[in-house]
């Protein structure tokens, strides 16, 4: 057998999400960068499922389910932080925190 | 030809992703990201996984992206230029350029080195199927065998929704209407043909998870999206206070999923375990719990507020 | 009963949490007090049964792994529950008149707090891997939003820095989690050990992305960017939550991974380099702790060396070195509370923590100071305390081992300690040529000032008390 095409999807995302974590550090450029980051490991989950000979197999497809809720809550929490770092900026024009 | 169109696929998914990382203009970041999603959905649907392309499409794509323009639409032009000029210095980009290429080769030669599965897990849980209280294995695994990690997750969303709303507790911040409504007149109309079909969806979703494809986070999800376009529409609006209703629903799934795991440990012996003869209206009420949950939670993170009120438009 | 006790300590703080959430938001905070007790009496109970008979074992749903999975109370988790519950006790006791009843924010603090209890249980206990992706996604979700509640938008970059960290570390670890799965077809920790120890190239990604994951999580440098500004400006209860449990939660799975599913793939190289990052933390966090101006910015580059410490059980990887690193996570959490606790009263009485500016401390807040000054010899390792038992036993394993090389970063670290303790207590107790004391804040009282007090004993109390608790720990699996 060859190379799964998906697998080249599933490697690709995961390396291009951790390249633009560290090349756009700009937070909601990071959430994005994340969440591609974030399908790569699906993704590889998905194509390792489809290997069980009797169907595919439905455990990595219920861990996909619950990676996938953690990651968009997550991800919720942190643009209402970008919200909110956007909201103290325009309050208090050029002071941040840090 | 198949063939032709998974490869026609993985190339432009690889390609949109390419673009997403670094397109300077963070709107089509953002737009591609979206389109990203529905791509995900449609090549898992093509790797046999119906289930996760229903979840990608309506939290990953749907949902996310819904949030990730509400963002947008929050920043002033100012910011919205950092996100896109905001970069690493070009040493470090190289260094992570290099990187990563490496860490995607590893990855692709352990995946491809590893074909045949174990079996272990994957064969139990298609082996002890009877015993789950429902037909479709993936809910199966999710409510069932390995039901504990969905409790906890629940736990996640929660713990997601107090910090966001904690971003908006110290502030005299309201939101403005034009900051969550569109304004055009087509919306109302739309909103007033959509939600009821799409909250229908979404119980059917939920229902159907019991043997086909869906489940409680997809139907969840979806009920969230009827939610959020009646906000959209202005049928629905984000309150500072919240009703008893309103905390009542958004841990209802915890409670009662916990609930039937601690009072079942005297009879059953073990945390989460479910007496065979009453499985399946166990399930099916956890799971419609579970999903109420997860809509308002999903609903409320939209909104970023603490409790919702109806409102005309 | 005991089989049920450790989902209990998982779902009792959990579900007090979820309640506290939706109910009581303005009378005295009667849930959290009555989950407190309840939580570190179960503790207790779990602690003196694994002493009498061994590790507890409770499969989930009634399904054993490899389908289901598997919650297991042994020595070391139970070590870690033990810290949990010491440290949690006395910040509890602590928020009490922190959080109390006016305080805005109070409400979510508890519950996020006694979310944070549940999820460092549930973490600790766990035997699964996927279970520990999700486990540790709660503990950093429940901590995050702690930083938050210093309020009015200060720590906004802090907490989104910490959450951005949090959430690619993660996904970093479940790629790995994802490997192992395909590679063992299992998410049991000791089933995995073996189709691991023979999975070439890919059980080699596996470990590293699972070891990386982790320590993103845990601020290993170079991946403490994040840490200073969280801990640092969090309020001081949770500050001392964050740097006494939070941390250490992420060092103590790498702990249990290279013990269990990952014997079979450490390899002696592989020790040396976590050991080199080891000491890399501890010489560069402690360098920048005595470097800084503010008080729980000391405190908190301190977290980053002292985290170090525990890395070097990688590169000796025997029961002495094990015993060692785990003591030294037990010392260090709780020293470390009773700093942050102490600094808290420092800027709840002063309004800031500003090194220079604080003088002729010594008289309005002694106690506070006293306390401060003893956790103080148990971070720099010096006798009778619990941070000169790890330190020691860190030593001898070195000693055993003839790796030299680790006396030198223990020597050193030592010294560093030292310094950057002095320093603070220097300017403390400095008198300068006003007597008096600007003061923003009425004296601390006793919620505040006896379990800072008495966490800072325990830190001392634990040079004695190494034998129980090394018993109970048990040899390095």
């Amino acid at each position: 057998m060859g190379v799964d095409v998906f697998a080249i999807a599933a490697a690709a995302l995961m390396a291009l999400g951790f390249y633009g974590f560290v090349a756009q550090p700009h937070p909601l450029r990071r959430i994005l960068a994340i969440n591609i980051f974030g399908n790569g490991v699906f993704m590889s989950m998905i194509l390792i499922a489809r290997w069980l000979p009797d169907g595919p197999d439905t455990v990595p497809h219920a861990m996909v389910i619950t990676g996938l809720v953690i990651a968009v809550s997550a991800s919720a929490f942190g643009l209402a932080l970008i919200r909110r770092q956007a909201l103290n900026r325009r309050s208090e024009p050029g002071s941040t925190d840090d | 030809m198949m063939a032709l169109f998974d490869v026609v696929l993985v190339f432009t998914l690889v390609l949109l992703a390419w673009r997403c990382v670094t397109v300077t203009d963070v709107f089509r970041a953002i737009v591609v990201f979206i389109v990203i999603g529905l791509l995900l959905g449609l090549a898992w649907a093509r790797l046999e996984a119906p289930d996760l392309a229903l979840a990608e499409t309506a939290i990953g794509a749907g949902l996310l992206g819904v949030l990730l323009l509400g963002t947008w639409r929050a920043l002033d032009a100012g910011e919205r230029h950092a996100c896109g000029h905001h970069r690493a210095p070009v040493p470090a980009r190289w260094l992570a350029g290099i990187g990563s290429a490496g860490f995607g080769l590893a990855m692709l030669v352990a995946l491809t080195s590893l074909d045949g599965h174990p079996g272990g897990a994957g064969e139990l849980a298609l082996n002890n199927l009877d015993a789950a209280g429902t037909e479709q294995p993936v809910t199966a695994v999710l409510l069932n065998f390995r039901s504990y990690d969905t409790l906890l997750e629940m736990g996640v969303v929660l713990m997601a929704l107090i910090g966001a709303l904690l971003c908006r507790a110290a502030l005299t911040y309201q939101p403005r209407a034009e900051d969550v409504t569109v304004d055009t007149p087509l919306v109302p109309v739309l909103v007033t043909a959509f939600a009821p079909a799409v909250l229908l969806m979404g119980v059917y979703l939920v229902w159907a998870g019991t043997h086909s494809p869906g489940g409680a986070f997809q139907g969840g999800a979806t009920l969230a999206g009827a939610g959020v376009l009646l906000v959209l529409g202005g049928r629905l609006h984000g309150v500072p206070h919240t009703a008893l209703i309103t905390r009542a629903l958004l841990i209802l799934g915890t409670v009662v999923f916990t609930a039937a795991g601690l009072l079942l440990i005297p009879l059953e012996g073990a945390f989460m375990a479910y007496p065979a003869d009453f499985i399946y209206p166990i399930m099916l009420v956890i799971e419609y719990s579970l999903a109420l949950s997860i809509a308002l939670s999903l609903l409320l993170l939209f909104t970023g507020t603490h409790g919702l009120r109806r409102g005309e438009s | 009963m005991t089989e049920a006790l450790p989902a209990l300590l998982v779902f009792i703080p959990f579900l007090a949490g979820v309640l506290q959430f939706v109910t009581d938001r303005r009378g005295i905070p009667l849930l959290p007090v009555v989950t407190t007790v309840i939580t570190a009496a179960l503790t207790g109970w779990l602690i003196a049964d694994v002493a009498a008979h061994g590790p507890v074992e409770h499969f989930l749903g009634g399904w054993e792994p490899p389908l289901g999975i598997r919650l297991h109370a042994d020595g070391l988790a139970v070590v870690m529950l033990l810290l949990t519950a010491i440290t949690g006790t006395m910040v509890s006791v602590y928020a009490l008149a922190s959080h109390g009843r006016h305080v805005p924010g109070a409400s979510h603090f508890w519950a996020l707090w006694l979310l944070l209890w549940g999820s460092l249980n549930a973490l600790f206990l766990s035997g699964d891997l996927f279970n520990i992706y999700v486990t540790l996604e709660m503990v950093s979700l429940a901590a995050i939003p702690l930083v938050l509640l210093a309020g009015a938008g200060k720590t906004t970059d802090a907490t989104l820095r910490y959450l951005l960290y949090a959430l690619f570390g993660s996904l970093v670890y479940l790629a790995g989690v994802a490997l192992v799965y395909g590679i063992a077809g299992t998410l049991d920790l000791s089933l995995a050990a073996d189709p691991l120890a023979d999975s070439g190239f890919a059980g080699a990604l596996a470990a590293s992305c699972l070891v990386l994951g982790i320590m993103i999580k845990a601020a290993i440098v170079p991946f403490h960017v994040w840490l200073p500004a969280a801990h640092g400006g969090a309020p001081a209860a949770a500050s001392a939550l964050l740097s006494a449990l939070v941390v250490k939660a992420a060092v103590y799975l790498l702990l249990r991974l290279w013990t269990d599913p990952l014997a079979g793939l450490a390899s002696a190289p592989a020790g040396q380099f976590l050991g080199a990052v080891g000491a890399a933390a501890i010489v560069y966090g402690s360098v920048r702790a005595f470097l800084q101006e503010r008080l729980k910015l000391v405190i908190a580059y301190s977290t980053i060396a002292q985290l170090g410490y525990m890395l070097l059980f990688f590169p000796m990887a025997v029961t002495l070195a094990w015993e060692g690193a785990v003591y030294h996570g037990l010392a260090h959490g709780i020293a470390k509370a009773a700093l942050f606790l102490a600094a808290g009263n420092v800027i709840a009485y002063v309004g800031h923590d500003r090194l220079r500016e604080l003088s002729g401390l010594d008289r309005p807040l002694a106690i506070s100071l006293f306390a401060f000054a003893l956790a103080g010899v148990s971070i720099m390792g010096l006798p009778p305390s619990g941070g000169f038992i790890a330190k020691w036993l860190l030593l001898r394993a070195a000693a055993e081992t003839g790796q030299w090389w680790w006396l030198v970063v223990l020597t050193v670290g030592g010294l560093l300690s030292a310094a950057y303790m002095f320093r603070v207590l220097r300017f403390a107790f400095l008198r300068s040529a006003g007597a008096t004391v600007d003061h923003q804040g009425p004296r601390p009282g006793p919620l505040r000032v006896w379990p800072t007090m008495a966490l800072a004993l325990l830190a001392i109390a634990l040079g004695v008390t190494a034998a129980p608790i090394l018993a109970l720990l048990g040899g390095m699996p």
